[in-house]
């Protein structure tokens, strides 16, 4: 049962349960969502997994939105706090593994040159350094290339929050960039 | 800092650049096939809302009777209040569904015995001593359930899942919908963990382990099934069980079928032998009969799910619901046969839905029974077709392994 109709048909076709709406809502947003998270988290087993807890979320949120033509922003926002939620939970857990290394699945191996893929994973080391707040804010600004106003808004804090936290984010992670070789060619310009 | 500075543009640049060129391409139909499962679920316990109140009236008044001292602590417990360590036991048309103050929710299923043995800040410990608790646990940073089930335990940190266990048989039986859990006990001494969309099986006596997908919930067919009220009413059935009076025939049929899309499947396969299952099997559509066969492989009932899909494969051969029936077969076969049944499927449904799941399970179908050109054929195969594809990792590794 294909789902024609706006985004306040939409919604309203989710919250009341038209199996098409479902199933249209999450065609328009899945890859949206699916790419913010790969950028908010970096090349991660779980990411399907927090896309689908970022879709219950968002289920679970819908009947909150006050302004249909906010949508977008709106799924976005609660995606970046799935996000959050997990790489908060990540780096509490990450001193100790209780699961065996063999029975954890493998992680992604994005289909791309070697050298882009050490680099991702050099730029995603140096964010684990960051508290998880600020890593988000710079992830938002630089690797999705968002506004001061939408990272504010996707993140639900004020612009001046935002910005100090983007300040620290950003001394920190240059510091963290400057010592691996990877990312000093990107600073240079080198790898481009 | 409103602008990046040189340095920072020319990371954002290269950032965005790489990033775009890794991203892993998302299996859009499975991801949607989940969501709509999950969507399903958060309908279904919005309908239950009413009954979740009255039912905890009730478990409330039964539970005031049996236990002592129902205070509980403001910041954790039952919004139903039974005592810590008391039994909660249910009949077999039952379900007891209990409301914690944290928001997580648990429903003790028909013909279970449980008992919550604690509770804290973080979270509670179950034990279920007997029969199926489906439980959905709220997310929070410091989540701490358990649930013990006979010699397994199941820890869980936010999530929406099912446990059974039956100390007859010696089998246990996890489904995770979403989030993950670890679950240890007899062959799973190291502990591992399920996520979402997977099932655990273990059969102790036997030494049997299963870990796989749950199989697809046929969640977009509603756009193409009937409603309920227009589904076709059973044929005559002299042949096979005493045939009702005419009304009284429709609204059990009705009846079954409705508890079985509401997701009640232990009620759906006892109103369903209240019609005869026979009945069913003789003159139920395909459709009916894969209702039947999930209602019953939900509810446990293994023997009325495998009749079920057979009688779907006998009288409907070449339907899409026929083949699906081999699918689903397959699943619960011993190695051999289940190739045999995922090879039915791909032959009949080629291009079908779970083409690309029965592929993969052919290849570890294969190997398990210790069929090295099978399993060779089937993992070139799979790799032909699904080079990126979720059993791609051990199809190679199953061709590698022939190869040494």
């Amino acid at each position: 049962m294909a789902f024609r109709g706006d985004d306040r048909a939409l919604v309203g076709g989710v919250l009341r349960g038209h199996p098409g709406a479902a199933a249209a809502f999450h065609d328009r947003f899945a890859l949206k969502m699916h790419g913010l998270l790969f950028r908010l988290m970096g090349p991660d087993p779980e990411l399907e997994d927090v896309l689908q807890d970022a879709f219950v979320r968002t289920l679970e949120a819908l009947p909150r939105l006050r302004d249909v033509v906010a949508l977008e922003g709106f799924v976005m926002g609660v995606t970046v706090r799935t996000a959050r939620t997990w790489l908060q939970r990540r780096s509490r857990r990450r001193w100790l593994r209780l699961v065996p290394a063999e029975e954890l699945p493998e992680p992604i191996a994005p289909a791309c040159e070697p050298a882009v893929r050490q680099a991702l994973q050099a730029v995603y080391g140096a964010l684990q350094s960051l508290p998880v707040d600020e890593r988000i804010a710079l992830v938002l600004r630089l690797a999705v290339g968002m506004t001061l106003p939408e990272a504010a808004e996707a993140c639900h804090v004020s612009l001046s929050t935002i910005k100090r936290r983007l300040a620290r984010a950003e001394r920190a992670f240059m510091d963290q960039a400057r010592q691996r070789p990877v990312l000093a060619e990107w600073l240079s310009g080198g790898a481009q | 800092m409103n602008r990046p500075s040189p340095d920072l543009h020319r990371v954002a640049h290269a950032w965005q650049e790489a990033a775009t060129a890794a991203e892993p391409e998302l299996d859009l139909a499975r991801s949607r096939e989940r969501f709509l499962r999950a969507n399903q679920k958060r309908i279904r316990s919005g309908r239950r809302g009413a009954r979740w109140w009255a039912l905890g009236a009730a478990a409330a008044a039964v539970l005031l009777v049996a236990s002592v001292g129902l205070v509980r602590p403001a910041w954790f417990g039952f919004d139903t209040a039974p005592e810590p360590g008391a039994w909660l036991q249910t009949g077999a048309s039952e379900q007891l569904p209990l409301q914690f103050s944290e928001g997580s929710k648990v429903v003790v299923e028909g013909s279970s015995r449980v008992r919550v043995a604690s509770v804290d800040l973080r979270g509670a410990r179950m034990v279920v001593e007997r029969g199926t608790v489906t439980a959905s646990i709220a997310h929070r940073q410091d989540t701490r359930w358990w649930f013990e089930a006979g010699p397994f335990t199941v820890r869980v940190t936010g999530t929406e899942l099912s446990v059974s266990w039956d100390p007859d048989t010696s089998e246990f039986a996890l489904q995770v919908d979403t989030g993950s859990v670890e679950v240890t006990g007899p062959l799973l001494e190291q502990g591992r963990t399920i996520r979402g969309g997977q099932r655990c099986a273990v059969h102790v006596k036997r030494s049997h382990l299963e870990v796989g997908q749950v199989e697809p919930e046929p969640v977009p067919e509603p756009a193409v099934e009937p409603p309920v009220t227009e589904l076709p009413p059973p044929e005559p059935s002299a042949k096979l069980a005493p045939r009702p009076a005419p009304q009284a025939a429709a609204a059990p049929s009705a009846s079954w079928l409705a508890l079985e899309r509401s997701g009640e499947y232990p009620a759906a396969v006892e109103a369903a032998e209240r019609v005869g299952l026979d009945s069913i099997y003789g003159s139920g559509s395909a459709v009916e009969l894969m209702a039947l066969a999930r209602a019953a492989r939900h509810a446990g009932r293994h023997g009325v799910a495998r009749k079920a899909l057979e009688t779907c494969r006998e009288r409907y051969p070449g339907t899409a619901q026929a083949a699906t029936a081999a699918f689903l077969l397959g699943r619960s076969a011993a190695p051999a046969a289940a190739a045999g049944w995922f090879a039915t499927y791909l032959r009949e449904q080629p291009s079908g839905p779970l083409a690309r799941e029965a592929a993969g399970r052919l290849v570890e179908s294969y190997h398990r029974a210790g069929d090295r050109a099978g399993a060779r054929d089937a993992a070139e195969a799979y790799l032909h077709s699904y080079p990126n594809g979720p059993h791609a990792a051990f199809a190679r590794s199953v061709l590698a392994s022939q190869t040494e």
